[in-house]
């Protein structure tokens, strides 16, 4: 059921993304959440859903060139994480973030190679539709188009909640066994945390921008930390 | 200097600005066409992308200067609608010593065109006219964007060869 | 003729699903044709002309989701005048030819590199800070105004045709973007710091600095143009590295 669940979701974001709308559903601030609500762990997907979208900032669909997919690999991430810290009774933790990551993260440039193979494919779409159309059905010719959201729906489907599984089988069993993981993965979570970060401000693209993202991280750090200290 | 010449149907679009020209540190796009010159909606919207501090202009290819592009002091990147125009432009003065790369971005799917990569599908006429290039001095490669892998001339007649 | 109100909504609706059957060879071509479909079929109440009119509106066509409403919208304005006999056949793709290169770079520069990065960076300190309320916050406001410049540049598409052009000039997009890429690289920052104060706030004052000096090299290490995917699994590895030496320093004491 939860896997169905996850299917269903990735399978809508694969759709929103590119075939339908793009209004940021599908993007990883918002799908982690709402991956997380979907198997009843908000908490645990809102945990996910900023590194993740800061990391994929630069995941943009440029003309007919192809970023990873990040939707695909934030919707596996979030159900790996929030299934494995359902199955550990801990919730998702750094470390089981941390190792959702770890071994979910690779299907984003899966996703990438899944998307250019749909893009061939929907050749036959565009070629049927003008067969229609020459035969004088121009409906038929038309509805072609809505054909294309079926292929990514079921790739995003298929993979994330298939992936989703292996990795919510790994990482319990991993923190079962290796206890003493928990809080160095907790430290590798907030390595990838401030890796992100730059990620994200390397995405702007802006001359002064590191200038800027560096001063802000110094300052909203300093600001905290002296209100910290006067608590 | 010509920081990069690209062969893109699209002319001026996302790719061209927010990934090469910022990779090349350009201060100047160049349109060389004489149909994108010759339309008044072409040129205005040709202008509408640009980033502040980035200008662009739209010749016919014979009215192109490419001696003053190449001396110029910043990096500019000149576009041309396909293989045929730079052949054109090659008669008119744009020589390999003028630039570095001859970049492949865009050319679309027509018939008797086959594919050599995602967004580049050329004629058999096309890549007689690139080693025509490549002869001449250009060093010729296909590349959407400056993140993906450049793909050279022999690779691109080895898909061109195996699309057949 | 001019196009009902009723329909325009229904083209625009269809411009949602542009890309639905996105392929390498027609790219949106089939998109741009189902969205035009419902005002074509108006103008051309003659089947054989309807049909040779989508016919040509299978042509290879690429441009950014949203800026392309203006096309759907200045390309209904011109088969209005080739329905009227004013404007030879080919003049609906010459507009869509021309405008497609330059509409994706306003597309593209805009919205997919300045206005959504930004609103997603937004989210993610919203989301950090203020917890799920800020997120719906920043995902309404972004919506709003992106379908309203979506059905705006369709409306000005359709009433203006070539001046939309002129129209979106004044917008100043360019300029916009330049500051929302800024503004954008400044709430980076700000995220790196929640998380860094979060961090120490967790596992102590070293984590912070951990989660700093994984921003700082991360700035350089991609600036290098290293690849995301394997610079995350460094990351994560030299972390909880860090981790060990830090535990094992803490049980030595």
């Amino acid at each position: 059921m939860d896997y169905l669940v996850v299917a269903v979701v990735a399978g809508l974001a694969a759709v929103e993304r590119k075939g339908f709308l793009q209004a940021m559903l599908s993007r990883p601030v918002a799908l982690a959440p709402i991956v997380g609500l979907a198997l009843g762990d908000l908490p645990g997907g809102l945990l996910l859903g900023p590194p993740l979208e800061l990391l994929w900032l630069g995941a943009v669909n440029m003309g007919a060139s192809l970023p990873p997919n990040e939707a695909l690999g934030a919707a596996a991430i979030a159900a790996a994480a929030v299934l494995s810290g359902r199955a550990l009774g801990t919730g998702v933790t750094p470390a089981v973030a941390a190792l959702a990551i770890l071994l979910a993260g690779t299907l984003a440039a899966l996703g990438r190679a899944t998307d250019r193979a749909i893009e061939e494919w929907n050749v036959r779409l565009a070629t049927r539709a003008e067969v229609l159309l020459d035969r004088g059905s121009p409906r038929a010719a038309m509805r072609e188009n809505l054909y294309g959201m079926v292929l990514p729906f079921a790739v995003s489907a298929a993979l994330a909640p298939a992936v989703a599984a292996v990795a919510a089988w790994v990482i319990p069993a991993v923190l079962r066994s290796f206890p003493a993981l928990n809080a160095p993965l907790g430290w590798g979570w907030t390595a990838v945390g401030g890796l992100a970060a730059a990620a994200g401000a390397r995405a702007f693209r802006s001359a002064r921008g590191i200038g800027l993202f560096a001063g802000a991280a110094v300052a909203t750090f300093a600001v905290g930390w002296l209100a910290g200290g006067a608590r | 200097m010509i920081g990069l010449a690209r062969v893109d149907e699209r002319l001026v679009h996302g790719q061209v600005l927010v990934g090469w020209v910022p990779h090349l540190g350009a201060r100047r796009v160049v349109v060389a066409d004489d149909e994108a010159a010759g339309s008044p909606l072409a040129r205005a919207a040709m202008t509408l992308a640009l980033p502040p501090g980035v200008e662009a202009e739209v010749d016919p290819v014979k009215g192109v200067d490419w001696e003053a592009l190449a001396g110029s002091p910043e990096a500019v990147l000149v576009v041309f609608r396909d293989v045929a125009e730079v052949e054109r432009a090659l008669a008119a003065g744009f020589t390999p010593d003028r630039v570095p790369v001859l970049n492949l971005g865009n050319v679309h799917y027509a018939l008797g065109r086959r594919q050599v990569t995602p967004s580049v599908f050329l004629s058999g006429a096309e890549i007689d006219g690139l080693r025509r290039l490549a002869a001449a001095g250009f060093r010729i490669e296909a590349r959407a964007v400056p993140l993906d892998a450049p793909i050279d001339l022999a690779e691109i007649e080895r898909r061109w060869n195996a699309a057949g | 003729m001019s196009i009902p109100p009723v329909t325009l909504r229904r083209v625009f609706w269809r411009c949602l699903f542009l890309q639905a059957a996105w392929n390498r060879r027609g790219m949106q071509n089939l998109g741009f044709a189902y969205a035009i479909d419902p005002a074509l079929r108006r103008l051309y109440a003659d089947p054989g002309k309807r049909n040779e009119a989508l016919r040509r509106h299978l042509a290879t066509f690429n441009c950014h989701p949203y800026t392309a409403a203006a096309i759907v919208g200045g390309a209904i304005h011109h088969e209005e005048r080739v329905a009227a006999g004013e404007e030879p056949t080919g003049a609906p793709l010459a507009y869509k030819q021309v405008l497609q290169g330059p509409l994706a770079a306003v597309g593209d520069g805009f919205f997919w590199a300045g206005l959504r990065p930004f609103f997603g960076a937004l989210a993610a300190v919203g989301t950090l800070v203020l917890g799920w309320p800020a997120l719906v916050a920043a995902l309404l406001v972004y919506n709003t105004l992106h379908l309203w410049l979506r059905w705006s540049l369709f409306r000005a598409g359709y009433r203006t045709g070539d001046a939309v052009v002129v129209r979106l000039a004044a917008l100043a997009l360019p300029a916009w973007a330049a500051r929302l890429r800024d503004g954008g690289a400044v709430l980076c920052g700000v995220a790196a710091g929640v998380m860094a104060l979060g961090a120490v706030g967790r596992l102590g004052i070293g984590a912070g600095a951990l989660a700093l000096l994984a921003a700082t090299s991360g700035i350089v290490v991609l600036g290098l143009r290293a690849r995301l995917l394997p610079t995350v699994y460094a990351a994560l590895g030299l972390g909880t590295a860090a981790g060990v030496v830090a535990q094992v320093f803490r049980g030595g004491r």
